[in-house]
């Protein structure tokens, strides 16, 4: 008769993971790197790959400080360090890889396609990155790690939320652009580069609810393969020029401009970009609802979030001036009515909140 | 079937705008949109109004007759759980939703789906897990 072993408990996993790491024959110095109120230290074993997870945070590297979040990231081929028994049965894993059903304080996620296992323990303010090889990971991993591990983190809080959008601005206030794949909220946002708004973000920025200020957290331009024509001067900077058709370019703006890039502002709009199909760029009001179905979709979908985080959306749209942003083929007018916008907003700023 | 009472799916999530209301279904990854009749089909609904209920709320909205409504309002009650989004159910409270003034033209509700979202939700099951390290194997 074959008997079934108790499972152990989420607590007793993350200690035996930690024991794993730590007993490691080569302790790795720990990164800084700051995101908002939270200061995310990095530790890398047994992997010399740890530009792939660090270039597109680079901008938000501190010295070494006291972390509020230790992220190990392991590599199972050169550290033969293997992950302790689950505990969960994994029929608790839905379709997407999501560990559903763990100890409250604990949060797991299984990307089968790359092998990588993604472990957060609140309590004990770590978190787990672990691959089977981390150098078979796919290109577009590198332009937004610990995107799950920050996510995760503050899920549970209701004050930050990471969300799906590119994000320019002054040190006086910016603005989101979000939409759909295809809306053209990476062309929007890359035509500001190197104008007077500085770059938070083309891909997932986070949000200071409370403060209502944004947060940059990757400094990766990313570019449609059959997009790179419009943005020349991008060319010779490309990361990854071998990308495949359905992969895109990726340039890492904290090397190349560095003065371009930007920590964070204000949040004063949220601007839903749209090819007009024509040369001019122009600006018209959005409904809350709009801003939704443009925010909350992509959001919910590359974090593999829940209600709260739809929760946060819902609220943000109800606190900030909307806009479509007709674009048009003409891309200097793209920043230009960002900033008329702006300066607008500021002027009237008590009427629009 | 006829079925006597609903309650909104606990698997969703919605927001209510002022004529307008999005709704994400992640397991399916479908969001939607509801406005017009189909906005207040869903807040009666959320209220907890059955059928019957729905359509005397709806009567009083649109100022036309009860038997305009029924198949209509039958049809897109079948696609709501169709689509997952309302389960036959008791619902835990009864509320009254507001009601406009001016009753408005009626036009059948729509369920407006975009399916986007699922293509950025690539569905990866865990098939076969190791006997011994309980991980799962690539094949």
């Amino acid at each position: 008769m074959q008997t079934l072993a108790a499972l152990p408990t989420a607590q007793a996993f993350t200690q035996q993971l930690l024991d794993r790491c730590l007993s490691n024959r080569q302790q790795p110095a720990a990164r800084s790197f700051h995101f908002g109120s939270t200061t995310l230290n990095v530790a890398f074993i047994g992997t010399n790959h740890a530009d792939f997870f660090t270039n597109a945070i680079a901008h938000r590297e501190i010295p070494s400080s006291p972390a509020d979040l230790t992220v190990f990231v392991i590599d199972y081929k050169t550290s033969t360090i293997m992950l302790p028994p689950p505990c969960w049965d994994w029929q608790q894993a839905d379709g997407h890889g999501t560990i559903h059903g763990l100890t409250d304080g604990y949060a797991g996620y299984f990307q089968q396609d790359t092998g990588v296992f993604t472990w957060v323990a609140y309590a004990e303010q770590i978190a787990i990155v672990w691959g089977t090889d981390l150098t078979t990971l796919p290109e577009w991993e590198r332009s937004f790690p610990f995107r799950y591990v920050l996510h995760k983190w503050h899920e549970r809080t209701s004050r930050y939320v990471l969300v799906h959008a590119g994000a320019v601005g002054t040190v006086s206030g910016g603005v989101l652009l979000t939409g759909a794949g295809g809306a053209g909220k990476s062309t929007s946002t890359l035509a500001c580069v190197n104008t007077a708004l500085h770059y938070a973000g083309d891909d997932f920025v986070m949000i200071d609810l409370e403060a209502l200020f944004v947060h940059s957290l990757y400094n990766v331009a990313k570019l449609n393969v059959d997009n790179l024509h419009r943005f020349p001067h991008f060319q010779p900077l490309v990361a990854n020029p071998d990308a495949a058709l359905d992969q895109k370019f990726q340039v890492y703006l904290h090397q190349h401009y560095p003065e371009a890039v930007t920590a964070g502002f204000p949040l004063k709009a949220i601007m839903l970009p749209r090819f007009s199909g024509t040369t001019t760029t122009t600006i018209r009001s959005a409904t809350p609802a709009e801003a939704l179905k443009a925010l909350a979709p992509s959001t919910l979908a590359l974090l593999r979030a829940d209600q709260r985080t739809f929760q946060k959306m819902s609220q943000l749209v109800h606190k900030l001036p909307l806009f479509w942003l007709e674009t048009g083929t003409d891309l200097a007018q793209i920043p230009e009515q960002i900033l008329n916008t702006l300066q607008s907003l500021s002027t009237h700023e008590p009427a629009t909140r | 079937m006829i079925v006597n009472q609903y309650i909104v799916s606990p698997a969703i999530v919605s927001e209510n705008f002022d004529n307008e209301v999005i709704i994400v279904n992640m397991s399916r990854g479908h969001y939607y949109s509801l406005r017009d009749s189909s906005f207040h089909v869903w807040q009666g609904l959320e209220s907890g109004l059955s059928p019957e209920a729905l359509l005397a709320h709806l009567t009083s909205i649109y100022g036309v007759d009860t038997e305009t409504l029924r198949q209509p309002i039958s049809h897109f009650l079948n696609q709501l759980e169709a689509e997952g989004l309302i389960l036959e159910g008791i619902p835990v409270n009864v509320n009254s939703p507001s009601i406009s003034l001016n009753p408005q033209p009626f036009t059948p509700p729509t369920l407006e789906v975009y399916t986007d979202m699922a293509d950025l939700l690539a569905l990866d099951p865990i098939h076969d897990v190791s006997p011994v390290e309980g991980w799962p194997i690539k094949k």
